[in-house]
């Protein structure tokens, strides 16, 4: 047990009580505000959400590409054309790329990925 | 409003003008939409007065040039509203502005995907947006009117923009890096070069029940290669959460590139248009980018922008599917 703050809780009821409560009786414009920032308030809760699985993921990928010191030196491989297509190192970058954008969409939209797989593209 | 009122006067050649009513509309954070109902010798018009707001951004066109590339489309048969006079003088409206017949219509994309009762049966809807960017598309260059629109944009110009975007807000994005890579070792040499919307997308068309009602937003027209508004219109950004209606949310791939074919006699190379689609997806990762930077360059505080920015990640990883 913890006697810290559930921060999220706070954050989503928070939300829920905008939604619920505020949002209906408003005109089409505040509506509008109120929900951006339902939006703002689901994205700083989820922020608060245990992302350490994540993380690993994120730290892994990046151990696969140990001859880059920091990110500064992998972008200007990228950019050099080091990382092309015949790179050994292309599929590390890509995964560690990926590993990146899905710790950003587990709090910017985690509907997203679920989502994703119903296209038929 | 005299001053306005003498314009419209003078404009149209009328003896009486009155203004009946002149109310701002919601939308557009770059340019200011006033619905403008005015009396002319007797007759009831109802017009939309478009001018610039306060915080203009760099890239978008002036209200002069818009209405130029309106008058454009308008003159090949693409369905907008009729553009009627323009403007550079201060004095009348407050800021440049030009003046368009009002038409009726939404254009909000999340509606548009789900009711059917707009724009009538979907495959239908999908060939009359074809034949909409077919005749955008008949507009050749040189067009001494258009000459403002300068050479077409190079997709390798667009990746070091981006660079030097990247670089000076000192962000550090892997995928979109490795996709600005890949775009520009990969981009198709042109081949035709035509009137490009650049921004032809659900969103930015107005639908009735009977149909296409106006093809909005040309703030970003410019001359290019055709298959690349065709990639920009499929990106699944547009669908509205749609996916398995690849054309815009509304229609089928092959419906579009049927009616497309038909209606411009081009033949739509399918790699270039998932080339384009691609490109898409950095190019809206980018803008979405500037958006939120607007708000944490301080330049203007807000949090539409800020969350324009967290729409990024989506964009991103449509981008690493496209190159992978």
């Amino acid at each position: 047990m913890s006697d810290r703050l559930d921060v999220y809780d706070l954050l989503m009821l928070a939300r829920e009580t905008l939604q619920n409560e505020l949002a209906p009786g408003l005109p089409a414009g505040a509506r509008f505000t109120a929900a951006l920032i339902a939006n703002a308030l689901a994205i700083a809760a989820r922020e608060t959400l245990d992302h350490s699985a994540t993380d690993l993921d994120i730290a892994d990928a990046r151990e696969e590409l140990p001859e880059f010191n920091d990110d500064r030196e992998l972008i200007a491989a990228i950019r050099s054309g080091a990382l092309d297509e015949r790179s050994p190192s292309r599929l590390a970058a890509l995964a560690y790329a990926a590993a990146l954008v899905r710790r950003q969409l587990a709090v910017t939209n985690p509907a997203y990925e679920r989502t994703h797989d119903q296209t038929t593209s | 409003m005299e001053h306005l009122a003498a314009f419209i006067a003078a404009a149209s050649g009328a003896r009486n003008v009155r203004i009946d009513r002149y109310e701002r509309l919601g939308g557009g954070a770059i340019q200011e939409n006033f619905a403008l109902d005015v009396c002319i010798d007797g007759r009831d018009e109802a017009f939309v007065l478009r001018k610039d707001a306060p915080s203009r951004v760099a890239v978008s066109r002036t209200r002069a040039e818009e209405f130029a590339l309106l008058r454009a489309a308008f003159a090949a048969g693409v369905t907008v509203p009729e553009p009627l006079w323009a403007s550079a003088d201060p004095e009348i409206a407050g800021a440049p502005f030009f003046i368009m017949r009002r038409v009726a219509g939404t254009a909000v994309g999340r509606r548009i995907v789900r009711d059917e009762s707009l724009g009538g049966d979907r495959s239908t809807l999908a060939r009359r947006l074809a034949e909409q960017l077919a005749r955008i598309h008949e507009i050749h260059p040189p067009r001494t009117e258009l000459a403002f629109l300068g050479e077409p944009r190079t997709v390798h110009e667009f990746v070091l923009d981006a660079y030097a975007f990247l670089d000076a807000t000192e962000r550090a994005v892997p995928a979109l890096e490795l996709g600005l890579r890949w775009l520009d070792v990969n981009a198709p040499v042109p081949e035709e070069t035509v009137l490009l919307h650049h921004d032809f997308r659900t969103g930015n068309y107005m639908l009735d029940a009977g149909g296409i009602t106006a093809i909005l937003d040309w703030e970003f027209a410019g001359w290019g290669d055709p298959h690349e508004d065709i990639g920009w219109f499929f990106a699944r950004s547009w669908r509205f959460g749609m996916n398995d209606r690849e054309a815009g949310g509304v229609g089928s791939r092959a419906a579009f590139y049927t009616a497309y074919q038909r209606a411009s006699g081009r033949h739509i190379d399918d790699n270039r248009v998932r080339y384009w689609e691609t490109f898409a997806h950095a190019r809206w990762a980018i803008i979405a980018r500037r958006q939120a930077d607007r708000h944490y360059s301080g330049a203007e505080r807000s949090l539409e922008l800020l969350l324009i920015g967290t729409l990024e990640p989506e964009a991103d990883d449509m981008l690493l599917r496209g190159i992978a």
